[in-house]
């Protein structure tokens, strides 16, 4: 099997990274696949164990930075069980709406269900979507969010250029996602303190594989600045970024310019 | 003060004041009107910083970021933010002079008035818990206790002025301050009388010795 070129793995090469394996480009959708539909359904319970409640309080700071007002178009893709989705809807209001996008139709089944019963009907759309090939006519949204999704994509190229490309003229795009502490000693503690997510997702889910997966990924993602570029390159301007927790998590925004096509 | 930061001190109070409106549908059915509407909080001592009300369809969303235009703003020191929560007088609370307002001020006195006049029936809340019967016996005496409360305070400060008026004589009742402030008026009046007497009288006898 021919080796993988680049390093984040794109779409010109034969293989892709699933971690830390090697694995057919086509493969890595159906594995990252498995992967969600695996944990769908105790994904918001891992995610506070995880975290320790702390991804809540790292959402809530992202909507805040999506600037994201009443009566907008939002795309939350990679959106799986609606936490933004619920941000979103509230803020853009009755005159506005909010697309929850997934590939997984596990994850985006438990959205819908959570959303429903919270009674969010009235300016929510869902739909199963690859990021790379957004169907949605071009300078659709006011807003692109995208939170710990990017990393599972197999061309994150694609699906940048795909999300600036459904962007309104003056959109922004947002993605959250895992990334590399600045700090070698917060790095140490992340690494031991990530190892056990294996083991806690055994014990609540009864499936290591799919936390070992998340803790390989999140160490095969790219750093803030490779990331930045990446957005730079795919035509965001203005691109920036916060780190979180000292860079566990960063919070990247790039904007379509206004005299964009 | 860092974003983040900010944002995480916000979600507690937004929090709160949205657990509080959910006990209350007429506050909700009001705020509903305002539904859109933006408030921008400035807090100036001993933090300087600023959160934004961003009232949503039936909720209020405490944001520490905003980008779009506001419709009022209301800066302010912590304590008289605090005195604000805690008045239920909005000339007292908004109208005061460590306050600034500006924009859409009736906007600000709407929102007051919703969370001030906030009705929340504890007793629904606590049958939840502890069933009909045993709540109903924790409201009546919760409002039985609250009413002896008042009615003790007020006798208290009745026994304490009747002591320092009637009985100690270390300060006077409100009849005899008005008839000392009245004859204070009487006495300034005749002095004033006297001084002008008295400069006319010695502008007379000035002409004379000319």
């Amino acid at each position: 099997m021919p080796e993988n070129k680049n390093p984040h793995g794109d779409s010109d090469s034969q293989t892709t990274h699933f971690g830390y394996e090697q694995v057919p480009v086509q493969e890595k959708a159906k594995r990252v696949g498995q992967v969600f539909h695996s944990v769908a359904s105790k994904y918001d319970v891992m995610n506070d164990l995880m975290s320790l409640g702390s991804h809540r309080l790292v959402k809530r700071f992202t909507v805040e930075l999506s600037g994201v007002r009443s009566g907008q178009k939002v795309l939350d893709l990679a959106g799986g069980t609606g936490d933004f989705t619920i941000r979103f809807s509230s803020l853009v209001g009755k005159t506005g709406q909010v697309v929850l996008a997934d590939i997984n139709a596990s994850m985006l089944q438990v959205g819908r269900d959570r959303l429903i019963d919270k009674g969010i009907t009235d300016n929510v759309l869902y739909s199963q979507v690859n990021a790379e090939q957004l169907p949605f006519a071009p300078g659709t949204f006011d807003c692109v969010c995208i939170a710990y999704g990017l990393r599972n994509v197999t061309d994150k190229e694609a699906a940048l250029r795909s999300m600036y490309s459904v962007l309104k003229p003056g959109g922004r795009v947002i993605v959250l996602e895992f990334s590399k502490p600045r700090n070698d000693l917060v790095s140490k503690a992340y690494d031991g303190y990530s190892a056990l997510w294996p083991i806690v997702g055994k014990l609540v889910t009864g499936d290591a594989d799919s936390y070992r997966y998340l803790v390989e990924s999140i160490r095969m993602h790219p750093d803030q600045e490779t990331l930045k570029s990446m957005m730079e390159d795919a035509g965001f301007t203005d691109c920036r970024y916060h780190d979180v927790m000292g860079g566990v998590c960063a919070i990247h925004l790039g904007f379509k310019a206004l005299d964009a096509e | 003060m860092n974003a983040l930061l900010r944002s995480t001190l916000c979600a507690p109070i937004e929090g709160i004041i949205n657990t509080l409106l959910a006990q209350d549908p007429s506050a909700v059915v009001k705020l509903q009107r305002y539904s859109g509407k933006v408030v921008r909080c400035e807090c100036t001592s001993p933090v300087s910083f600023d959160c934004f009300l961003v009232i949503e369809d039936s909720r209020i969303a405490l944001l520490s970021l905003y980008e779009g235009e506001v419709d009022a703003s209301l800066s302010a020191s912590a304590s008289a933010f605090s005195k604000i929560a805690m008045s239920s007088s909005q000339t007292e609370a908004l109208f005061s002079p460590d306050i600034a307002l500006s924009g859409d001020t009736h906007l600000i006195q709407a929102l007051h008035q919703i969370i001030g006049q906030l009705e929340i029936d504890w007793e629904a809340h606590l049958a939840v818990i502890f069933g009909d019967v045993a709540s109903h016996q924790l409201g009546k005496l919760f409002t039985s206790s609250q009413r002896w409360a008042a009615q003790s305070k007020e006798a208290v400060l009745d026994n304490i002025e009747e002591y320092l008026h009637e009985e100690a004589r270390i300060l006077p009742n409100k009849a005899e301050l008005a008839h000392f402030n009245a004859r204070l008026d009487e006495l300034k009046l005749s002095l004033d009388r006297i001084h002008a007497r008295t400069v006319r009288l010695n502008k007379a006898l000035d002409e004379a010795s000319l």
